[in-house]
């Protein structure tokens, strides 16, 4: 049961098609109830009342077929008492029984029934009867009194255990006017019962005739608490005081009626409960639909399908209604799906470029970290040069014993070294600073950043007797004072390793090929060989001697650094003897503090 | 003085006979007869019969030494039930000496077995089977001063065969009484040169007999042996003699008839049918001291102003002759035991009674105190008395 409960629980909530049926069978259980108490209650009063009517039709029917039995059997006992066989018989004596037996025995009842036929005399004694039995009905109160005076008695006894009925009719002898003796008719009254077909019913469970107290004859099962009627006979068959109770199975019509009753409540509920169902799930279906359809488009995400449309009613209006939004939805959906597309696509340019960057970035970490790498190798061996000196002079000055020119000696070389040293020093916190240095970038004048530097390196230009030239009219993006620090670095340098020609020319200028603009400090100095290029921009890495080009080595490592910055490239070409081009571009810089212009336009 | 002692005398013998008298107590008669049958008469005469004895016998001192003798009578209605029951109520009575029966041989022959059970003798004044007395007991208690059925039917079949009748039709009741005559006629009629043509037997109750007296006659009976009692016998009276004469056969009855009114039952249609019947005593005719000394007694006791005014005469005679007889018979036992009495009755000597002068009334091995002899045809007269036909 509580499992049923708790199915049924389920369904109520789940499902608005079993909501509906089991609403409606909750309503017919109601109305059936409601109408079927009192329907019951009426049917039931009807019932017994009709069952006490038949009840009582019945006991009169029986009573009838009793009386008219009594009275039939009455009348034949009298007829006979009358015989003048049986009125000789009275007088007679010896050798009546040749005549009075077989007359007794021939006599036959209207009904073909066991019985026997006696002939008494005044006192009760049998003078001659159709069965041969001794005795006589001295033994019945009143009997014989009653016979004696003429009156007609009938009585109930006991004869070998069986209920039989006694009717005695006087015998007058006309000569006396007197009743000298009495016929006596015996009936078993089961035979009788049996005879007349007093058998159970429809509906009967037991019949009980009591005659008087006694129980006379009973059939089936007799309720002891089933009403008495009594037989109302007219005398002398009122003497029997017979009675007749008739249990019947009103319970047994009642039950019927209530299984009946309730096996098509039952039933009906169940039939009600059904179309509800079926009905409901007509009703239903478009809610279904709507659920299949909304189940779908959740299993997908997709709008898609279309709600059939059962009707005009709300259900339908609604799928209708649906059916419009899916359409909405697609359209949207498309929309949206071709914006995505299209974001997406966006977004698959912008992450590989992010992911280009990344790599770049990967590989510039990569790179920065060999050259951090690098860097710190070349710092230290850098810095161990002059620091070693330092170490060594000093060791001489503590250790050893110099003397003063000695020291005044190791004075000037530690004086040399460490000034070497704040050179490297500078040089390396220089390329730290640029680095994390904050980045503005702007449109630049190029050739006036180029010539702001050339400027500076006048003394230089003039020591060395190089020309150099501007190309005027270039514009770049950039930060204008790294770009001239690295300007700065590139024209010094190419001034450096041109020195030595006759006529050193420094040309500073860019060349734009359609896809980039390229940028380039070119000299027509040492040169170098192109096989160690890779080492040109390492931090302290020299081609050359430090006594043929003296220089911190961080020069173009600088340059490298301030153009990675602008997220461009820096590379040479070079060939020893004829000079060096020194090219860098400026592209989208990567920095952690530098926005890139693009970006912030798309943006 | 001595009229004093005399008179004082007298008073004291006079008392002491009333007193004796009355210390004795009376011997009891039992009469069983069918007292509630109305047109019986035959109870009636005899228990006058017996009361005029008893008178007589009690004025001459009573019996036993002045114990006098009284009647105790019941009804037997004629049923042979009832007429049993009385006989034990009678008997079972300590101070009844001796039972008389009635007219009806059914009822007598039923009693048969209790009076010998109760030993106590039988008196039997009317009822005529033979069965009565004939009832192979010993010792028997019945003795009878009447008819006997074996001397009625010769008696009967010597009047037809007077008569010139050859065929004769029997209608018998079917009661002992009329299968025991049946037995006789049924021998006899062939005996004494006589046919027996047919034979019908009716119930006593019958309403009519008329179809049993046409199949008699239709039979060729030229008169009918009717066995009947007074009921029936008037309605085939009556039934005969509404018939065209030339229809109406010659009757030969039996007593039984006589033991009612007969003329008064059948009135103008008695004669209109030839009817002779048995009997054994008139009082018509019939001139004596004793008759009138009889007459004198019925006149005082009943009104009977004449002998045509005893209805049933044989009961009378009979009852009267017999009760005298008892009375010698206790006198002779001196004890009212009913077996002495019994014994008594068998050893008394010559008694002149009213019907004739009875040498021994009775004999161990004879208890009929008449015989064929005192047989009888007889014929209702105009007046409706018996007489003899001669």
């Amino acid at each position: 049961m509580t499992r049923i409960i708790s199915n049924l629980a389920a369904h109520w909530y789940q499902s608005l098609t079993w909501r509906i049926a089991i609403s409606c069978i909750g309503f017919s259980l109601v109305l059936a109830v409601l109408y079927g108490a009192g329907a019951y209650a009426t049917i039931l009063h009807f019932i017994k009342k009709n069952t006490e009517i038949s009840t009582q039709k019945r006991v009169e029917l029986t009573a009838q077929k009793i009386e008219s039995a009594l009275q039939t059997l009455d009348a034949t006992t009298e007829s006979l008492s009358k015989n003048t066989l049986v009125v000789n018989a009275i007088v007679d004596a010896h050798g009546r029984d040749s005549y009075l037996v077989p007359f007794l025995q021939s006599s036959r009842l209207p009904f073909d029934v066991p019985h026997r036929l006696s002939l008494c005399d005044f006192k009760g004694d049998i003078i001659a009867s159709s069965e041969p039995q001794p005795g006589s009905y001295k033994g019945k109160p009143g009997l014989v009194e009653t016979t004696v005076n003429a009156a007609k008695p009938v009585a109930s006894l006991m004869r070998d255990k069986q209920h039989t009925l006694l009717i005695c009719h006087p015998v007058i002898y006309p000569a006396t006017g007197t009743a000298e003796g009495f016929l006596a008719l015996e009936i078993p009254v089961d035979a009788l019962m049996v005879k007349l077909k007093i058998s159970l019913g429809e509906n009967e469970e037991g019949i009980q005739i009591r005659s008087g107290k006694d129980v006379v004859w009973s059939v089936g099962r007799p309720n002891a608490t089933s009403p008495t009627s009594p037989l109302s006979f007219p005398p002398p068959l009122s003497a029997l005081q017979l009675s007749l109770s008739l249990s019947t199975t009103e319970n047994q019509a009642l039950t019927w009626f209530t299984i009946i009753f309730i096996s098509t409540t039952i039933l009906a509920l169940y039939l009600s409960g059904l179309i509800a169902y079926r009905f409901s799930g007509k009703l239903t279906a478009g809610l279904t639909e709507l659920d299949n359809a909304v189940s779908t488009i959740t299993a997908t995400g997709m709008p898609q399908g279309e709600v059939k449309v059962l009707g005009k009613d709300e259900v339908g209006r609604l799928a209708a209604s649906f059916n419009s939004m899916i359409n909405r939805l697609r359209e949207s959906y498309d929309i949206l799906e071709s914006e995505v597309a299209e974001r997406t696509s966006e977004l698959a340019v912008v992450n590989c470029e992010l992911q280009e960057l990344v790599a770049l970035r990967s590989s510039e970490l990569e790179r920065t970290n060999n050259e951090l790498a690098v860097f710190c190798y070349a710092i230290s061996h850098e810095l161990r040069a002059p620091v070693a000196r330092l170490q060594g002079f000093s060791d001489i000055l503590v250790n050893g014993d110099p003397d003063l020119e000695e020291c005044h000696f190791i004075a000037k070389r530690i004086d040399v070294a460490s000034k070497q040293l704040q050179k490297v020093i500078d040089a390396i916190l220089l390329l730290s600073r640029l680095s994390r240095i904050e980045m503005t970038l702007r449109e630049t004048d190029f050739s006036a950043l180029a010539t702001e530097a050339a400027a500076e390196l006048q003394a230089q230009t003039e020591l060395s007797g190089a020309t150099v030239t501007i190309q005027q009219g270039i514009s770049c993006t950039a930060d204008a004072s790294l770009m001239k620090i690295c300007l700065l670095n590139m024209i010094s340098n190419a001034l450096k390793f041109s020195s030595r020609e006759t006529t050193p020319v420094v040309e500073i200028g860019m060349l734009n090929d359609g896809n980039s603009c390229r940028y380039f400090v070119r000299d027509n100095g040492a040169g170098f060989n192109m096989e160690y290029v890779d080492k040109l921009f390492v931090p302290f890495q020299r081609l050359h001697h430090q006594d043929d080009f003296p220089g911190t080595g961080i020069g173009l490592a600088t340059v490298q650094r301030i153009v990675e910055r602008h997220n461009g490239n820096v590379w040479a070409e070079g060939e020893e003897g004829v000079g060096a081009t020194f090219w860098f571009t400026l592209g989208k810089p990567y920095s952690s503090t530098a926005k890139s212009p693009d970006f912030e336009q798309k943006r | 003085m001595k009229k004093l002692l005399l008179t004082i005398f007298f008073w004291i013998f006079s008392s002491n006979a009333v007193l004796g008298a009355h210390d004795k107590p009376p011997v009891l008669i039992g009469l069983d007869a069918e007292f509630g049958r109305a047109s019986s008469t035959a109870d009636d005469s005899i228990k006058q019969g017996i009361l005029i004895a008893i008178e007589e016998i009690n004025n001459s001192g009573g019996v036993l030494g002045g114990r006098k003798l009284a009647l105790m009578e019941t009804d037997n209605r004629s049923i042979p039930a009832r007429g049993i029951e009385n006989t034990r109520v009678l008997a079972e009575n300590p101070d009844v000496v001796a039972i008389f029966c009635g007219r009806f041989s059914t009822v007598v022959i039923e009693t048969i077995d209790p009076i010998h059970k109760y030993g106590i003798p039988l008196l039997d004044p009317w009822a005529s089977s033979d069965k009565i007395v004939d009832n192979k007991r010993s010792p028997n208690y019945a003795f009878r001063l009447s008819l006997k059925d074996s001397w009625a039917v010769p008696t009967m079949l010597a009047y037809a065969q007077k008569k010139g009748f050859t065929r004769l039709g029997v209608l018998v009741p079917n009661i002992t009484w009329g299968r025991g005559n049946f037995e006789l006629l049924k021998k006899l009629i062939p005996a004494q040169g006589m046919r027996l043509v047919d034979t019908e037997w009716f119930n006593y109750g019958e309403k009519t007999l008329l179809d049993k007296y046409y199949a008699l006659k239709k039979n060729g009976a030229e008169a009918i042996v009717i066995i009947t009692a007074e009921t029936e016998g008037a309605i085939l009276i009556k039934e005969i003699a509404a018939l065209p004469k030339k229809d109406r056969l010659p009757l030969i009855s039996h007593w039984s008839i006589s033991g009612s009114d007969f003329p008064a039952m059948t009135g103008q249609a008695l004669y209109k049918v030839d009817l002779a019947l048995v009997q054994t005593y008139s009082f018509i005719g019939t001139q004596n001291k004793k008759v009138s000394h009889f007459m004198n007694a019925a006149r005082r006791l009943f009104g009977k102003k004449s002998a045509a005014e005893l209805i049933s005469p044989v009961g009378y005679a009979h009852a009267y002759d017999l009760t005298h007889i008892l009375a010698l018979a206790i006198n002779k036992a001196g004890t009212t035991d009913r077996k002495a009495v019994r014994n008594a009755l068998e050893q008394l000597g010559p008694y002149n009674g009213l019907i004739k002068t009875y040498r021994q009334p009775f004999s161990p091995t004879r208890h009929e105190a008449l015989s064929v002899e005192d047989v009888f045809m007889a014929r209702y007269t105009a007046d409706g008395t018996l007489v003899r036909i001669k």
